[in-house]
């Protein structure tokens, strides 16, 4: 008797089919199932995608809106939003480490915080395809953080809901600076490296935290596991981009918006900057000879204070110190001066044109410190033979220990380190400018952390009927390099020059920070800044 | 009767597995696009350029620009192949002239459809 014949006969073929039939069933509905779920997720990856796009778009507008009401600065707002709370519990629920930093910065304000709600100003738009036409529930308010704006916009389409969040801050003359603006700089820009112990760190790399403009070309030394973020994290705008692992073109393609191309030549953007700045400069002023001492009793900001040599000196050098008291400018070791008081720097800008070259400082181990509000040009060479740092950064740059006014802290810079440097409430500011002359560094000095060379401000370098225009380290090479030192050039704010080291002296500079400022303190006078959208982000 | 329901199962199965496999090869592009359309969105509204624009007219320059710019290598250097942008134009979101929605249009060469897609670009 076959197989065949014995199912026939015991009537297998029933429950088989019943079994098959079963099987079917189970498979046709988790193929729809799938197909359901894959459609859905779809919809919800395609809703959720444009909601953060309309929500992005809306920052935007709110921005802008903002920005046009020329809100008193003194104004926090009167009114509250219900749905803050909501959105920082949203947030906490994000994965990424950003959302530590907002979440930080959100900290003080909560549903019963006080802003501007610009939801009706928001919603008068809504007719406009980057609002979505009508479709989605929109919502914006605005927060003042510190000297800073937030602006918080949700948008909503049954239960999905997005955020997004912009931060407005004051742009410099309209124009927030890149950390560096150079018309060439033929430095290998190397990602920043630290070993060494917490107490004696060896830092080496480069790190522009903020965007650069290196109009000749900028040159990248990563590793394999790097990205070009990690030591401009700001984007470039150059003519061009090389780097030992990447083409330009896969930089291009794999961080899009980091590199900014930029064809042309470098002098004529270079000469605008320079035209740019001194044509914000007041244009006349009080002449001050040196042939003997003057004390200012007061200032006005729409004026220079012209500090020339006594008549007849021949290629004059000044001496200038900042320090508690103001700012003391000598002229040579004749021992004449002129002092301006901090009592007038702290209500109001000075404008100080000094007609020779001028070193500041007497030690480029010691820290001078500004307190105040200064706009100095230099007609001539600048010689930094200190470490000028405002005096609300003090402890960044001197870490205390033997009760020494010395800078002796190298940065072993960190999202920390900036985000408290940035967070300080600005009391004082500094902006430093040679005309037809260089900047030169002066390292050299005594035993111990050598090398560490911090400056707080914003630093121009203007070349000036070809004369000028370079960051010089002339003595960089002959520093003693015992214990370790790593030497380090420290920039909080900007500089900007038409060379980074054109005699390449700076093979022993290890490492070269550039964090951008995220806004100016010589806001005394309103003229000197208007408010920016600096960025978004959205989630 | 039992084979002519085993016969329409299967029928619907496959029927069901050639939908699933479309619907799938649909999603996979549909994400490639939305991929597409987000990368766009974020090189036009951080394009240097186009915010230091001031004026209509350069603006509109730099549309042109930025159609050269995305089709010949940014779109396909990114990884991205048969989406192109079709048209860029643009128009004032308020009343302002430093207030921009820019709206583009993708295309899907494999499927001819096209979807236009919007972003809100304020200037310098």
């Amino acid at each position: 008797m076959s197989w065949f014949r014995y199912a026939r006969k015991k009537a297998f073929a029933l429950p088989m089919t019943l079994i098959l039939l079963t099987f079917c069933t189970f498979i046709l509905l988790a193929a729809s199932s799938q197909l359901g779920r894959n459609a859905e997720k779809m919809k919800s990856f395609k809703t959720s995608s444009r909601m953060q796009n309309v929500a992005t778009n809306a920052v935007e507008i709110v921005s802008h809106l903002f920005i046009q009401s020329d809100m008193d600065e003194t104004f926090n707002g009167d009114e509250t939003w219900d749905g803050m709370d909501e959105f920082k519990s949203f947030l906490s629920t994000k994965g990424g480490v950003e959302k530590f930093y907002w979440a930080s910065f959100l900290n003080d304000i909560d549903s019963s915080t006080s802003g501007f709600d610009f939801t009706d100003e928001l919603q008068s738009f809504i007719d406009d395809p980057g609002l979505g036409g009508g479709e989605y529930v929109l919502s914006a308010q605005v927060y003042k953080v510190g000297e800073r704006y937030t602006v918080v916009t949700s948008a909503q389409i049954g239960d999905y809901r997005t955020y997004a969040l912009g931060l407005i801050s004051k742009l410099r003359g309209g124009i927030l600076l890149p950390a560096v603006r150079m018309a060439g700089m033929d430095r290998v820009l190397t990602l920043m490296n630290i070993s060494g112990g917490k107490g004696n760190p060896k830092v080496t790399g480069d790190l522009i935290y903020g965007g650069a403009i290196i109009l000749g070309g900028v040159i990248l030394d990563m590793t394999a596991s790097s990205t070009p973020g990690e030591i401009i994290t700001g984007g470039v705008t150059s003519k061009s981009v090389a780097s030992d692992l990447m083409t330009q073109d896969e930089i291009k393609a794999s961080y899009p918006g980091w590199y900014t191309d930029f064809p042309d030549s470098p002098d004529p953007s270079y000469y605008q900057w320079k035209k740019d700045h001194l044509d914000s400069l007041p244009a006349g002023g009080t002449d001050y000879l040196l042939s003997s001492n003057h004390t200012l009793s007061s200032v006005n900001e729409s004026e220079l204070i012209i500090i020339s040599p006594p008549t007849g000196a021949v290629s004059p050098l000044f001496r200038a110190f900042f320090d508690d008291s103001g700012l003391k400018i000598y002229y040579g070791d004749s021992g004449n001066f002129l002092y301006i008081p901090v009592s007038l720097a702290k209500n109001t800008t000075v404008n100080v044109k000094i007609m020779g070259d001028t070193v500041f400082g007497n030690d480029p181990h010691g820290i001078s410190k500004v307190c105040g509000y200064y706009n100095i040009s230099v007609y001539g060479d600048i010689t930094i033979n200190t470490n000028i740092v405002y005096d609300y950064l003090y402890d960044f740059v001197n870490n205390g220990n033997g009760n020494s006014p010395v800078g002796n802290m190298t940065k072993e810079v960190s999202q920390d380190i900036i985000s408290n440097m940035l967070a300080k409430l600005q009391t004082s500011s500094l902006t430093l400018a040679s005309v037809g002359g260089n900047m030169i560094m002066q390292y050299i000095h005594g035993n111990f952390t050598q090398g560490n060379k911090s400056l707080t401000g914003t630093f121009f370098v203007w070349k000036d009927s070809g004369s000028g225009g370079d960051v010089q380290f002339p003595d960089i090479q002959s520093l003693s390099m015992g214990n370790g030192h790593t030497p380090q050039l420290f920039i909080l704010g900007s500089i900007t020059a038409y060379t980074f080291d054109a005699l390449g002296q700076a093979t022993d500079l290890d490492s070269f920070v550039a964090v951008a400022d995220a806004y100016v303190g010589d806001l005394v006078s309103s003229e000197f800044g208007r408010l920016g959208l600096l960025g978004i982000q959205t989630w | 009767m039992a084979l002519a329901i085993l016969a329409g199962f299967l029928t619907l199965g496959i029927a069901l597995v050639i939908s699933h496999k479309r619907m799938s090869q649909e999603t996979t592009r549909a994400s490639e696009i939305e991929a597409v359309a987000s990368l766009v969105g974020s090189f036009i509204r951080q394009d240097s350029v186009l915010k230091d624009a001031s004026n209509a007219q350069e603006i509109a320059g730099r549309m042109n620009e930025l159609m050269i710019i995305l089709n010949d290598t940014y779109i396909e250097t990114s990884g991205f192949r048969d989406t192109g942008v079709s048209t860029i134009t643009f128009h004032r979101t308020t009343d302002s002239e430093d207030l921009y929605t820019i709206n583009y249009t993708l295309v899907d060469e494999k499927s001819e459809r096209e979807e236009v897609y919007h972003v809100v670009v304020s200037l310098r």
